[in-house]
C-alpha cells in the first residue's frame, strides 16, 4: 500500500489539482499551487544534496578499489572540498571562494569547452563526407551556415544570393519548420506521459518491480 | 603516392595547429569584417530601445563558464543599451555555476556605467528549481528571493520598490547555453504575459527560431555573431566584433578541411 497505492493516489490528487488550478483563480486555489511551487524548490535543494553524495561515494569507491583513472577521483574530491572549504572559511563574496572560482573554475571549463573547436574541425574533416544523397544535404547545409554566419558569408555568392542570405533562409524555414515539428511532437509526448502518470497507468517512476 | 592518402592521411595534429592558428592570429592581429544585422537582434534591440526610461529589467544568467566566451558579450552590451535607457536591473542566476559569473558582468558593467547597487541594480542570486522560480516570480517574486545574494532583504532596495510580480516587469534577458530561455518563454511570456528576450549560444540559437516566429520571444541573440551584431546597432565594438575575425577564418579553415577530405574520399573511390 505505502509503496504504490499512496503514491498512485498522491500523484492523481497532485497531477488533476495542477491542471484543474490553471483555469480557476480562486485564491485558496492560488495558495496552495503557491505552496507546490514551494515544494518543488525544497525538493530540488534536497535533490542536489542527494546528487552531491552520489558523487562523493561514487569517487571514493573508485579510490578504495583503485579502479582505472582513479587519480581523478581525487582531483574531482579534492575540488569539492577546496571550494567548500573555500566557502565556508571565507564566504561566497570575495576570499579564496571567490579567487577559486575566477582563477580555477572559470579558466578551466572555458578552455575545456574550447577543445571542441579542436575535436570538431578534426572530426568534420574525417566524418563529413558527401557518402550519400542524405549526407551531401547535410554537408552543403552545414558548410552554407557555417559560412553564411560569419561576415565572409556576405561576399561568397550562390547565384543571385550571397551565403548569408541562403543560411538565413535555411534557418528560417526548413530549421524552423523542423523544430516546430519536433516541439510540437515533444509536447504530446509530454501531455500524454504527463495524462498517463495522472491516471496510474505510468508507474515506473514507483521503482523497479512496479 | 596517391592523391587520395595524402588528401585523407593529414596526422590530426596539423589539423589542431591550424585551427590554433586561425584564431589566434585574427585576435592578434585584427581584420575588421564587419557584421549584418539579423532581424531576430534587430527586434531585441528595437525592443530595449522602446523601453520607457526607467524601466524594470530581470537578466537571468543562465550559463556557467564554459559558454562565457559567446554569452558574456551579449550581456555586456546590452547592459551598456539598458543602462542608456536608464532601467532598474534585477540579475538572477538559475544554474549553480552561474552566480560568480553574473556577478563579475554585473560589477564591471555597472561600475563603468556609475551605477550604484541597491539604486540601480540588486544581484538576487542563485535559486533552485528554475521552473519553480519562473512560476513563483509571476505571483510575488519576494517569495522566491526574500533576500538578494548577500542576504540583505529585498525590501530595504529602492530598485525593487513596487516590484512584486511579470506584471512590473518590463522585459525579462535569459542568456544561457541551455534549455532554459523555452522554460522562460513558456512560463513567463505564456502563463504571464512577460515580455522575454534570449541570449542563446549559437548551438541553442537554433531552437529559437519557432519561439521567435511565434512571437512568444521578442526575438534573440545567437552566438558570438549576435553579440557582434548587438555591438554594431549600439555603434560600440567589443568582444563580439573582436572575435568575428577570428570566427571567421576558423569556419573558414573548418570548411577548407572538409573540402579536402571530400576530394581525397571521391579520389580514394575513382582509384586515384
Amino acid at each position: 500500500m505505502f509503496r504504490r497505492t499512496i503514491p498512485l493516489i498522491f500523484a492523481f490528487t497532485v497531477g488533476t489539482f495542477m491542471v484543474v488550478q490553471f483555469f480557476i483563480p480562486h485564491p485558496t486555489f492560488l495558495a496552495i499551487y503557491n505552496g507546490v511551487l514551494d515544494w518543488q524548490q525544497v525538493i530540488f535543494g534536497f535533490v542536489l544534496i542527494v546528487g552531491t553524495l552520489s558523487m562523493v561515494r561514487h569517487h571514493i569507491m573508485r579510490l578504495k578499489f583503485r579502479k582505472e583513472g582513479y587519480q581523478y577521483s581525487m582531483v574531482a574530491l579534492g575540488g569539492l572540498v577546496c571550494m567548500i572549504a573555500a566557502g565556508i572559511y571565507g564566504g561566497i563574496r570575495g576570499g579564496p571562494y571567490k579567487w577559486l572560482f575566477d582563477y580555477v573554475q572559470m579558466p578551466t571549463q572555458a578552455s575545456m569547452f574550447s577543445l571542441l573547436a579542436f575535436f570538431v574541425a578534426s572530426a568534420s574533416y574525417r566524418a563529413f563526407r558527401a557518402r550519400n544523397v542524405t549526407a551531401t544535404l547535410l554537408l552543403l547545409a552545414g558548410v552554407i551556415v557555417m559560412l553564411g554566419r560569419v561576415p565572409a558569408g556576405e561576399y561568397i555568392r550562390i547565384g543571385d544570393f550571397s551565403m548569408r542570405e541562403v543560411a538565413i533562409w535555411i534557418l528560417d524555414y526548413p530549421n524552423t519548420a523542423a523544430k516546430r515539428g519536433i516541439l510540437i511532437g515533444v509536447g504530446l509526448g509530454m501531455s500524454a506521459t504527463a495524462l498517463k502518470i495522472i491516471l496510474g497507468i505510468e508507474t515506473s517512476y514507483l521503482g523497479k518491480g512496479d | 603516392m596517391k592523391l587520395s592518402k595524402i588528401l585523407l592521411g593529414i596526422d590530426r595534429r596539423y589539423i589542431f595547429i591550424g585551427v590554433a592558428l586561425s584564431i589566434a592570429l585574427p585576435l592578434l592581429m585584427p581584420i575588421g569584417f564587419g557584421t549584418s544585422v539579423t532581424r531576430q537582434v534587430q527586434d531585441v534591440y528595437d525592443f530595449v530601445e522602446n523601453l520607457e526610461d526607467g524601466s524594470t529589467v530581470i537578466m537571468s544568467f543562465d550559463y556557467e563558464p564554459s559558454t562565457m566566451a559567446e554569452l558574456d558579450p551579449m550581456a555586456r552590451s546590452m547592459l551598456k543599451h539598458l543602462f542608456r535607457k536608464n532601467a532598474r536591473i534585477l540579475g538572477m542566476a538559475l544554474l549553480a555555476g552561474a552566480p560568480g559569473i553574473a556577478e563579475n558582468v554585473l560589477r564591471e558593467e555597472t561600475e563603468l556605467a556609475g551605477r550604484e547597487y541597491g539604486e540601480d541594480w540588486v544581484f538576487l542570486g542563485y535559486v533552485p528549481a528554475p521552473t519553480a522560480a519562473m512560476l513563483r516570480i509571476g505571483e510575488d517574486i519576494s517569495m522566491v528571493y526574500p533576500t538578494d545574494q548577500y542576504g540583505t532583504p529585498l525590501t530595504e532596495f529602492p530598485v525593487m520598490k513596487g516590484v512584486k510580480n511579470y506584471r512590473n516587469i518590463d522585459l525579462v534577458i535569459s542568456y544561457s547555453s541551455t534549455a532554459m530561455p523555452q522554460f522562460w518563454a513558456q512560463y513567463a511570456h505564456d502563463r504571464y504575459g512577460a515580455p522575454v528576450a534570449v541570449g542563446a549560444t549559437a548551438v541553442e540559437a537554433i531552437r529559437m527560431y519557432p519561439y521567435h516566429d511565434s512571437g512568444q520571444i521578442v526575438g534573440f541573440l545567437g552566438g558570438l555573431k549576435g553579440a557582434a551584431e548587438y555591438e554594431s546597432l549600439m555603434g560600440e565594438p567589443g568582444e563580439g566584433i573582436k572575435g568575428m575575425d577570428a570566427q571567421t577564418i576558423a569556419h573558414l579553415f573548418m570548411v577548407l578541411m572538409i573540402i579536402i577530405g571530400n576530394i581525397g574520399h571521391f579520389a580514394e573511390r575513382r582509384g586515384s
